[in-house]
């Protein structure tokens, strides 16, 4: 569309009136759907989840302090995770609830970050522990089925990365794609002076 | 802004919004909010109705910008997207049939669907309101953004011949009531 073409269109869409109530009403609703705000019902669920995260870093903390001494180290190692990620996640969602709102862009991927990384770190130690199970058959069993869990999170890691990789590539690619058009357009218009 | 560089942008936007970019979403919404509504309002007859219609595309928008494979096609996937919230909104008020009556109109034109000498938008806003539906839209949309005529029919939902052909019908329709207004 040439420049004249957008003019027109531009004066099309300015002939249109509009009621400023109702135009006040739909961006209240566009803010509440762009920053989702955590009040009400969606409160509470968020307070209960963060109760659940102290409740379960307390109970696994206690647990990998006070086993019996005769405890595998490994074993304590994998309540400690527990108990590191309940805390993290009771603080997350903690936080969230004091800002009042979640901020779509940060705080999923931190939620599944945190998420991906305990559930590595855990089936990892899992399988550890296997490994030193006094009867093999139940210390392969429990390698095996660790390894589904590990090779599954590894895929899908591999996976986002590289869909993530090419999403910054084309980005960086248009980047520069835009750049030059902006350098054309300003050297045709010293051209034109 | 040349176009070019409009589009580029825009290719831009939408490779950010599905890096999960909320500030991007929001420019988005910022740029197209005004041609989506002037359409969407051309399909609703209560103002009101539009606005919630453009609420329900951004969601839908939200919701779907991921799946989005070519970024160039942002603006045929959003008239589309537009359309149809408006036609469910619609439904049960006005049959769906209102919105394709026009494609019984022969579609072998040739389809002169140059539209120099609508240069006066208020005339132009003012005639539309007088067209039918199908004639209505597909004039919006080719006034709107320039879009080829196949985008069009991806709008639609119509072949291509259809659509030049209700261009075609849609202009002569136009004039007359340019002409009759004086």
């Amino acid at each position: 569309m040439n420049r004249t073409g957008k003019d027109f269109r531009d004066r099309l869409i300015e002939a249109e009136g509009f009621d400023p109530s109702y135009r006040e009403a739909y961006e209240k609703e566009i803010q509440a759907m762009l920053e989702e705000k955590v009040a009400g019902t969606k409160k509470w669920v968020y307070v209960v989840f963060m109760a659940l995260g102290a409740f379960f870093a307390v109970v696994f903390g206690a647990a990998a302090l006070l086993a019996p001494a005769e405890f595998p180290l490994l074993g304590r190692i994998l309540f400690g995770v527990g108990a590191i990620f309940g805390l993290a996640w009771a603080v997350l969602l903690g936080m969230i609830v004091k800002k009042g709102k979640l901020n779509l862009r940060t705080d999923p991927g931190a939620m599944a970050g945190m998420a991906w990384a305990t559930v590595v770190i855990a089936v990892t130690l899992f399988m550890l522990l296997g490994s030193r199970v006094p009867e093999p058959i139940t210390g392969v069993q429990m390698v095996v089925n660790g390894l589904v869990f590990l090779v599954m999170g590894a895929v899908f890691m591999v996976f986002n990365r590289i869909h993530q990789a090419e999403l910054k590539t084309r980005e960086k690619l248009l980047e520069i794609e835009y750049q030059l058009a902006a350098i054309a357009e300003a050297m045709a218009e010293k051209q034109a002076k | 802004m040349t176009w070019d560089k409009e589009a580029i942008y825009l290719e831009l936007l939408v490779l950010r919004c599905k890096r999960g970019d909320r500030q991007a979403l929001t420019e988005m919404i910022r740029h197209w909010e005004k041609p989506l509504f002037y359409y969407i309002r051309r399909l609703v007859d209560e103002e009101e109705t539009a606005w919630d219609v453009l609420q329900e595309t951004w969601l839908k928008v939200l919701g779907g910008i991921g799946q989005l494979r070519q970024p160039r096609s942002l603006p045929t996937w959003l008239y589309r997207l537009a359309r149809n919230t408006a036609m469910s909104h619609l439904r049960g008020r006005i049959k769906d049939r209102a919105f394709n009556e026009a494609s019984e109109i022969a579609c072998d034109s040739e389809g002169n669907v140059e539209l120099s000498g609508f240069e006066d938008a208020q005339s132009i806003h003012y005639g539309l309101s007088k067209l039918s539906l199908p004639h209505r839209e597909v004039l919006t949309l080719h006034f709107l953004e320039d879009l080829s005529v196949d985008d069009i029919a991806a709008i639609l939902g119509v072949p291509p011949g259809t659509v030049k052909s209700r261009l075609h019908y849609a202009k002569a329709a136009l004039r007359k009531v340019l002409e009759k207004e004086g």
